[in-house]
């Protein structure tokens, strides 16, 4: 969308042009509540992974909200320089940062707010302590454990323990804690959620376990998503958790009923060639099919049968119709891949518009 | 927006910061040339769909070449917007256009240059010609043909007649011809003939020109098999978009058919943030750096490593043998992306190497213009 087009608030949805993506502030309001809800009087507490909705003004929402650490995770460093900047004192970048030049922008960002960096290698570790001393800054340490994700972390507590105590001779650095991130595949159900969830978390404390064997202390533990919210949350020793998923939601993650679906696509029907078919302007460059094809909100006979880079393919059953210039939602399966196509979120509540809200982080991948 | 970390020109290409989406500019100027050489001979013309790119210094670079229309196709007003104003005077937008605030925009561009928009249905022609009306302007419409597939268009014959008879009538509008978009078989196996499928389209224009209208353009999109349609007798221009800086997908089809193939001339680099075990590697582009909804990036040149998945910041590479010692935390790694447009549609800039050199950054100035 172009900076000529955006629209005032007090606009009705059904006059916005199209594609658009929406945000609606009842569902979001709701999913940062069961979350405040959920950890206010809890010693675990949120920490809002913002590497979804890059967008500080929704950082600030969520952490106002409650029941978080006062702080946010971002992924990559150009996100947190994107939270700094827009007044988040302290951000956790939950992966590995070995460049020297994003180094120096990480340890310049220390002397702004509190940060904290994800590691899993000695000679990175000595590669932060360099650029925090060179800098003047202290940076926040967290060893990074690999659980069953088969992606970054240490591979063992003797590994953990090893780095912990580099990192503790280090100077510029500071050793926080240890930290891990899992997924789960399907649908699972309550039952298998937690049992799951239980299973990786305990290898993140194992390590934990072993590093305060070692006598260093453990200040944090970080472990836990939106998926596992309320199964780490209990997990005695589990210090935050990193929710991202459960603001804007979706399809993947239906299976966590507490939130609603707060971030959609909004798309116009362009063209209907033969019966049974609609064809509308939402397609990969606006929504992605990421963990699958979107779907349309609230028309069970309308299913989207494919997307091309522009187009939306609908396909009709039974009584279902659509006409050129009708309006549909698209619910992403993958709201993470279906932000970051866009500039702007549309505020949305009970169909007029509330506020149009830039998204400075989209495109900040280094 | 991307924020890239500046570096000054004739910056070595391992200097700059990762991800970033980087074109070589001697392997886009062969690509280009190619395509190019075959429109020059004629009798079809090429006009660049330039929509995967979104580049507007690309564009020109195209219209350059020659053998084109001298002008281009986008997909969206947005990107006619943008393309406008970087001063291109001939824009299709080979989409339908049914709002009513797109199609004022549209007539605001008609004003500066040649807009031309394409047309499936009669209610949209007479919105379209109200506008025009309304505006004081022409818009020239192409009748959208469907040619087999689940997708926008007209049926071919006596429906397409209609609705060019009812384009030729509307005031404000001038009927320039027929368009239709061929569809890429998703794999290179099975009988596809790109000349059986557009042949409804030239059948169609016989039964125009029969009933007295003139049809002054037949506008075909293709993927790949330009050389079939742009021979084709009353083709008279190809619409292709890939082939400058092509991705993986296009050139496994591309290159069963060419001695000398164009090769991808866009790819990610990207680097090495952890090494966690011997047989893998993460590097730092992830989904949201590559775009991988049609298919994982491919890692070339490089015997036992490739890219098994993708999440939202982390691409992770199997390693095997040899592959395992090449790895280390810091290393870049090239991606080339299975689609471009998908990959373009997450960066704002084009890092343009030369010799491995930094040589311009170029912005891609519509991306996010799918208004």
């Amino acid at each position: 969308m172009d900076e000529r087009y955006r629209p005032s608030p007090g606009t009705p949805v059904e006059e916005l042009d199209t594609p658009c993506l929406i945000l609606d502030m009842d569902a979001l309001e709701n999913n940062m509540r069961v979350m405040a809800d959920y950890y206010r009087d809890r010693p675990c507490k949120l920490r809002p992974h913002i590497k979804n909705h890059k967008s500080p003004i929704i950082a600030h929402m969520q952490i106002r909200m409650g029941g978080t650490v006062g702080g946010v995770c971002a992924a990559k460093v150009s996100e947190a320089e994107v939270m700094v900047e827009g007044g988040i004192q302290n951000v956790f970048i939950t992966n590995q940062i070995v460049t020297r030049d994003k180094i120096a922008r990480l340890c310049a960002l220390a002397r702004q707010a509190e940060m904290i960096v994800a590691c899993d290698d000695p000679r990175n570790a000595r590669d932060l302590s360099e650029g925090a001393q060179a800098a003047g800054a202290t940076l926040g340490v967290i060893i990074e454990v690999e659980t069953g994700l088969r992606r970054c972390g240490v591979q063992s507590p003797r590994q953990g323990v090893e780095l912990a105590r580099l990192i503790q001779t280090l100077p510029g650095l500071r050793f926080r804690g240890v930290m891990s991130h899992q997924v789960i595949g399907g649908t699972p159900d309550r039952e298998t959620r937690f049992t799951e969830g239980r299973r990786m978390v305990q290898t993140c404390l194992d390590a934990r376990d072993a590093i305060e064997a070692a006598g260093i202390p453990v200040e944090i533990v970080s472990s836990g998503e939106t998926w596992t919210y309320d199964v780490a949350g209990e997990i005695p020793g589990v210090t935050e958790v990193q929710g991202g998923t459960y603001i804007l939601m979706d399809t993947s993650y239906r299976y966590m009923t507490d939130f609603k679906y707060a971030g959609k696509v909004l798309g116009t029907v362009i063209s209907t060639p033969r019966p049974g078919l609609a064809i509308g302007d939402a397609g990969l460059e606006a929504v992605g099919n990421l963990r699958g094809l979107p779907t349309v909100e609230g028309a069970p006979g309308v299913t989207v049968k494919a997307l091309d880079a522009q187009h939306t393919i609908m396909q009709l059953e039974g009584d279902s119709r659509l006409s050129i210039g009708d309006k549909f939602a698209l619910i992403p399966a993958q709201q993470d891949a279906m932000v970051s196509r866009w500039d702007r979120f549309i505020a949305v509540r009970r169909g007029v518009v509330e506020a149009v809200w830039d998204i400075p982080g989209r495109g900040r991948h280094n | 927006m991307e924020r890239p970390v500046y570096q000054p020109i004739g910056t070595p290409v391992e200097r700059l910061d990762t991800p970033a989406l980087v074109v070589d500019l001697a392997t886009m100027e062969q690509n280009i040339e190619a395509l190019h050489s075959f429109f020059r001979s004629g009798p079809a013309r090429l006009r660049p769909h330039v929509t995967p790119h979104k580049c507007p210094t690309i564009a020109h670079l195209q219209l350059a070449a020659g053998g084109t229309v001298g002008g281009i196709s986008v997909s969206r007003v947005g990107e006619a917007e943008v393309f406008t104003s970087a001063g291109f005077s001939d824009i299709l937008v080979a989409s339908e256009i049914v709002t009513r605030p797109k199609i004022l925009r549209l007539c605001s561009l008609a004003h500066r240059s040649r807009t031309t928009v394409a047309v499936d249905n009669p209610r949209n022609l007479r919105d379209l010609s109200e506008a025009a009306q309304s505006s004081g302007v022409t818009l020239h419409v192409l009748v959208d043909i469907n040619v087999g597939m689940d997708h926008c268009g007209v049926e071919a014959g006596r429906p397409a007649l209609d609705l060019a008879k009812e384009a030729t009538r509307s005031q404000g509008l001038r009927f320039a011809g027929l368009m239709a978009q061929l569809s890429q078989p998703s794999t290179i196996e099975g009988e596809w003939d790109a000349g059986k499928a557009i042949q409804p389209v030239l059948d169609t224009r016989e039964l125009i020109e029969r009933a007295g209208l003139e049809v002054e353009t037949v506008s075909v999109g293709v993927t790949n098999d330009y050389e079939i349609v742009g021979a084709m007798k009353g083709v008279t221009e190809v619409r292709v978009g890939s082939y400058p800086l092509m991705d993986y997908s296009h050139c496994q089809y591309v290159g069963t058919r060419h001695a000398s193939p164009p090769r991808p001339s866009a790819r990610v680099l990207a680097t090495v943030v952890s090494h966690p075990t011997a047989a893998s590697a993460i590097v730092d582009a992830g989904h949201k750096a590559i775009g991988p909804d049609l298919g994982l990036p491919v890692l070339e040149g490089i015997a036992g490593a490739r890219v098994t998945r993708l999440s939202a910041e982390h691409g992770i590479l199997e390693l095997q043998g040899d592959a395992q010692h090449l790895f280390d935390v810091g290393a870049r790694v090239w991606l080339i992306p299975w689609d471009l447009g998908l990959c373009v549609n997450q960066y704002n800039y084009f890092h343009a190497i030369r010799d491995g050199k930094l040589e311009a950054v170029w912005e891609i100035a519509a991306r996010g213009r799918t208004d």
